[in-house]
């Protein structure tokens, strides 16, 4: 799973293992969203954790 | 009346009544593509032969006593992300230019084998992600009730056209709500059927585990006619259901006593996002249902933002699987939105995607027990009535906040059906139905419209009878 707040250098990394030519003035907004979305990895890994360990329906 | 403001049944009942014939009508709505589409920007390819084509072979077949059903004889449009044969696709991208596909998607041909009139291929955000954006080929389509605000997206052009006059039904495509915020935005009805009733094979996909194909109609009857007209098994689309289900249009017309409505009041009544006025039209919707004889009691739904966290991981996990190889070799032929939301997804892998899948399928069934109790739930839809263009740089996202992302999730049918105006913008609200019960929504839906009038307010300009529209 991607890291809670993924760093720009591993965003950057992932982007040239992939060979994305990432154009220079969309790296900033899609680096974001990336992060944003690894909060929400981060809820989801929360809200198992706490209904797995609670036994607490959804 | 001008035609083209008929709704499908009125037009079906004259057309086999000889009272128009299907040459008239499509004349009738290319007219108004004429008229309008300067200002709407609703198509992306208006196909005018071929619907002249399409209309004199419904009208000899009529003649010849071959009667296709409801849309025999009806012009319909269709999202620029869904394969017509020899007529381009292009997915509101560059990267798409000069696509020509050699076969129909099968819901195109099955409107074919229905006997509808294609009028052309209407205007997507690029690959149904993210909009409006300044930098494609073409310019966004508007809002018939203000053309500067925005429809919402991503089918932005099927939603212009029907709220414009232009067309009475247009195919949409729904990942994230894309069906469902631009009929709301532009004071039309979007239907997101139940995953799997409607094939997706020949639509270009987004998220192939969250996408819906499905109408936007001027009313909820126009609406399920379209659907029951594209719905069935496919064989060759894996996500294809094969069971059975009713027609959306089976039950329209009976009453609402007795049925039983769960109320989403908690999902955005407190929201700082939500508009006041919105909150308020909510409230009066649910009343006008009560006073339909549905009982309404306040539900306590799923956690929204987990629900909305779950989709928003399979979504842009799957959206860059797509993508990755045309990023990789044509970067430069992607909007710039489009892209940058796109390439956020490349971070996601297969341990988060099936973390997101196990909490959208909890959740699913948490909102399966609701409608165990209830015939339907009820919440609101977009937050906010449409931004202007204004609001929009091009540059980054501007996130308008809505409660469509869950069902595409969960795979629930889900009705979207305008509630009034503020400041002279449509305002709407979903209706959430059991899993292949678009009947019942639409009987619900249908209902409502008939004991409001909110579809009898035109946009200015728009309506057939010269009415005026007063902004308050």
């Amino acid at each position: 799973m991607p890291e809670a707040k993924p760093t720009a250098q591993q965003f950057d990394a992932r982007t040239k293992s992939l060979d994305l030519a990432v154009p220079a003035d969309r790296r900033d907004a899609a680096l974001s969203g990336a992060q944003w979305l690894a909060q929400c990895v981060a809820r989801l890994a929360d809200w198992e954790k706490r209904t797995s360990v609670k036994g607490e329906g959804t | 009346m001008n035609p083209a403001d008929l709704t499908i049944a009125e037009a079906g009942q004259q057309l086999r009544q000889g009272l128009l014939t299907s040459a008239v009508l499509t004349a009738a709505h290319l007219e108004r593509v004429a008229q309008r589409e300067p200002v709407l920007h609703a198509f992306a390819t208006v196909t005018t032969e071929r619907a002249h084509v399409d209309a004199v072979r419904a009208d000899r077949e009529l003649a010849d006593g071959v009667d296709r059903g409801p849309l025999h004889g009806i012009p319909i449009g269709l999202k620029d992300l869904i394969d017509t044969a020899g007529i381009p696709t292009c997915c509101g991208s560059r990267v798409m230019d000069g696509n020509v596909p050699s076969a129909d998607a099968e819901v195109a041909r099955r409107l074919v084998a229905a006997g509808a009139v294609l009028l052309g291929k209407t205007q997507t955000y690029e690959f149904a992600v993210v909009g409006p954006s300044f930098d494609l080929p073409l310019p966004p389509a508007t809002n018939p009730w203000n053309p500067a605000h925005i429809t919402g997206g991503s089918s932005s052009g099927s939603a212009s056209a029907v709220a414009g006059g232009l067309l009475r039904t247009a195919i949409g495509t729904d990942t994230g709500g894309s069906i469902r915020s631009p009929a709301c935005y532009c004071g039309v009805v979007g239907l997101k059927p139940t995953y799997g009733r409607v094939s997706k094979r020949g639509v270009f996909p987004l998220s192939p585990s969250l996408d819906h194909v499905g109408p936007i109609g001027a009313t909820v009857e126009d609406a399920a006619l379209t659907l029951d007209a594209i719905s069935g098994h496919d064989p060759d689309d894996p996500a294809s259901y094969s069971g059975d289900w009713s027609p959306a249009a089976a039950l329209i017309g009976r009453d609402l006593e007795g049925l039983r409505l769960g109320y989403a009041r908690a999902w955005f009544a407190d929201d700082h996002a939500a508009d006041p006025a919105i909150v308020t039209a909510m409230d009066d919707a649910v009343s006008v249902l009560s006073l339909c004889g549905v009982r309404i009691e306040d539900v306590a739904m799923p956690d929204y933002d987990l629900l909305e966290a779950a989709g928003a991981v399979i979504l842009h996990a799957e959206a860059f699987a797509v993508h990755r190889e045309m990023m990789r070799q044509r970067p430069g032929d992607y909007g710039r939105l489009a892209y940058q939301s796109i390439l956020s997804g490349l971070l996601l892998d297969d341990e988060a995607v099936a973390l997101a899948r196990r909490a959208g399928a909890a959740l699913g069934q948490a909102i399966d027990a609701l409608l165990l109790r209830f015939d339907a739930l009820v919440t609101i839809n977009t937050l906010a009535t449409a931004l202007p263009f204004a609001a929009f740089d091009g540059k980054s996202v501007v996130w308008t906040q809505m409660r469509t992302l869950p069902f595409n999730v969960t795979g629930h049918p889900v009705l979207a059906v305008p509630i009034g105006h503020a400041r002279g913008l449509p305002m709407g609200m979903q209706l959430v139905g059991r899993r292949f019960d678009e009947a019942g929504l639409c009987r619900i839906g249908a209902a409502f419209e008939a004991a409001t009038d909110h579809l009898v307010i035109r946009p200015p300009g728009l309506g057939p009878d010269n009415a005026t529209f007063v902004h308050v």
